[in-house]
């Protein structure tokens, strides 16, 4: 019989409660500190939400991010940010970076954020489980989704990134990691194999083909996870444990987990494997926060 | 000095006084009512103080947001809850889980109220169908398609009885602005956005239609389809992704080097270039919006084809930084004007 866990990943829905405390605090009426204080307590009553409902493997939910991009380019980036932009095809959006001088590391400074740059609160707050993963946006997203300065080199600013990731890695002390790769390139960045050797990396990566691979062909994460069947196919050669995703992250219709169960163990038996993981697309941020919570028990139930 | 070219207008919604976004969601009837006109009269006396051709509806006192002000009216969509636009702000997608039928007008009280107080040109924003589609979970219907021409009768529906309101006192053309923000969302779908946009305005006489657009990643499909459009007029963002130099190079403003391609493209319909960046505080001086119309024209060629605008609605901003921006809009075209 194949094994089946769940996943869950990225930005989660902020409460009710949440978006009317940053509302206060853009209005000054709340202090960074006690900000702050609540997004981390919030974060941890999230995770407990995930344990409690049997999700496998499940990220920080991020609620103090603002966008996939936003914490990690405050720390890396001097200039700040301006330009909204459409993320995908939906109608939600980011900041962009914008990238004039090669990235590096700095230090996060509680008083130095500001509504466009980071909210208040720990960047990543870990439940010390073994279910929790670090969540990190794709070094090729970051690059295609930023504005680069023409005076700059884009090998150099992808290999900035590696290190920078690299670095991070080291100080969170990342066992799992989640990786997510919405713009990708056309093949796949080389310094994606170091941060695959650093980790235990769950690698979110749209538009999988095997040409993706055809530069780097020893690159091998834990798991791909895939959008749909037939890069899935993709996903079980080129990962230890390959995911799908087979929940809509982008809809409130309700899924039967016994179905999503069910396709997930057919799609796995005709390919001859032991187990995987199955998750949503897109992060659940594009859901009202009861759909995104009614969604994670179904997904919890599919890993049972 | 001809006043009758580069037409200064607003997009649509502007940020509500205190007193009525405190009070919007919580209190109805007719003390809501009362103090949405109050918003209006002061959002009006706002816009004409800045001196704008034409006034839109004052700001959209009469309404939260552009979606859920429609799906409020109709029968067939369930809210389950906010989701994010950008950093903290919200909106409210409805779930679409039955068909959906118009239950009452969405804007004839505002456009009555607004009728009586402006002097100025009014332009009615309505929110189109497709972006109704696109904005909507669709738990109901078959596919995209159908989902957004249900949305496109429903709004031809709409639009019929407000221009009843107001050919019963006016006789002058109706201004209807179909609100598409979601237009170049999905490039193959332009298809859908021509059908959907056109049958909602379909056998509609005595109005001027024109369609607001913006933070698209390419205005060329638009053009390129938009002769398929049967309306008179885009009203577009451009300033957004435009740099804050001044000069009227194409160096400078690259973020306007589509207008020379839709000139090429398709000159009968008029175009509202945005000129203002609606998401950030900065207050563009006079000489850097005058540079960017300078451009424009040099593009374009017809000053008389050129409105401008904001980028988009301004209600993300404070009304002091609205007003500072719309103002210096209209003088820079005064300026321009004094060339004419």
């Amino acid at each position: 019989m194949v094994k089946i866990r769940s996943i869950e990943y990225g930005l989660y829905p902020r409460s009710e409660h949440v978006r009317l405390s940053i509302s206060k605090w853009e209005r000054n009426a709340l202090d960074h500190n006690s900000l702050g204080k609540l997004m981390d307590a919030e974060k941890k009553e999230i995770l407990r939400f995930f344990n409690r409902y049997g999700i496998d493997f499940y990220t920080d939910p991020l609620i103090n991010w603002q966008d996939i991009l936003r914490m990690v380019a405050s720390l890396t980036l001097d200039t700040p940010f301006e330009k909204i932009s459409r993320y995908r095809e939906t109608n939600t959006f980011y900041r962009q970076p914008l990238i004039e001088t090669y990235p590096r590391l700095g230090e996060i400074r509680e008083d130095e954020s500001t509504p466009d740059s980071h909210l208040p609160g720990s960047m990543y707050i870990s439940d010390n489980s073994d279910h929790y993963m670090y969540f990190l946006p794709g070094i090729e997203s970051f690059v295609n989704m930023s504005n680069i300065s023409k005076e700059l080199k884009r090998e150099r600013v992808l290999d900035s990134l590696l290190e920078i990731y690299l670095d991070l890695i080291k100080k969170h002390g990342m066992e799992r990691l989640l990786l997510f790769e919405p713009y990708p390139d056309a093949y796949l960045y080389e310094g994606n194999s170091d941060i695959f050797s650093s980790a235990q990396v769950f690698y979110v990566r749209y538009g999988l083909t095997d040409n993706s691979f055809s530069k780097n062909r020893d690159a091998r994460p834990f798991s791909l996870i895939a959008s749909n069947e037939k890069e899935f196919k993709v996903a079980a050669r080129r990962s230890e444990v390959p995911g799908i995703a087979l929940m809509n992250g982008q809809n409130t219709y309700l899924e039967d987990p016994e179905k999503l169960r069910e396709s997930a163990i057919k799609i796995s038996s005709s390919l001859k494997l032991d187990e995987c993981f199955v998750t949503h697309t897109e992060y659940f941020d594009f859901l009202p926060h009861v759909i995104a919570d009614k969604k994670i028990q179904i997904l919890g139930k599919v890993g049972e | 000095m001809k006043s009758d070219i580069l037409i200064t207008q607003e997009i649509g919604s502007f940020r509500k006084p205190q007193y009525l976004s405190s009070v919007f969601r919580k209190t109805s009837g007719s003390e809501l009512t009362k103090l949405k006109e109050k918003a209006t009269l002061e959002t009006l006396d706002l816009f004409n103080r800045a001196g704008l051709d034409n006034i839109g509806v004052a700001g959209e006192m009469y309404r939260w947001e552009m979606y859920e002000h429609v799906a409020a009216s109709l029968e067939g969509i369930e809210f389950y809850g906010p989701v994010r636009s950008f950093d903290n702000r919200y909106y409210r997608k409805g779930s679409v889980v039955s068909q959906v039928k118009r239950k009452n007008s969405f804007h004839d009280d505002e456009l009555s109220f607004i009728m009586r107080n402006a002097t100025r040109k009014i332009k009615l924003p309505i929110t189109g169908p497709y972006t109704m589609a696109d904005w909507s979970f669709n738990e109901h219907y078959r596919d995209k398609r159908d989902l957004a021409l249900a949305f496109a009768d429903i709004l031809n529906e709409e639009i019929r009885h407000l221009y009843g309101i107001w050919s019963k006192s006016r006789s002058d053309i109706f201004e209807v602005q179909i609100d598409e923000p979601a237009a170049t969302t999905h490039p193959s779908e332009m298809d859908l956005v021509v059908e959907s946009v056109n049958r909602s305005i379909e056998g509609i006489n005595g109005c001027e239609f024109s369609i607001h657009v913006c933070y698209s990643t390419d205005y060329g499909m638009l053009f390129e389809n938009g002769s398929e459009l049967k309306l008179q007029g885009y009203n577009l963002e451009f300033a957004n992704r435009d740099t804050n130099e001044l000069g009227t190079g194409s160096d400078h403003r690259k973020a306007f080097a589509e207008l020379k391609r839709y000139w090429d493209i398709d000159s009968t319909k008029f175009i509202g270039i945005g000129v203002t960046d609606v998401h950030v505080d900065y207050i563009e001086p006079v000489q850097l919006i005058e540079d960017r119309i300078k451009y424009a024209i040099d593009a374009i060629r017809d000053p008389g084809k050129i409105r401008v605008n904001p980028d988009c609605g301004l209600r993300t901003r404070s009304r002091e930084v609205g007003f500072a921006k719309l103002k210096n809009m209209v003088d820079a075209v005064k300026e321009i004007r004094k060339e004419y």
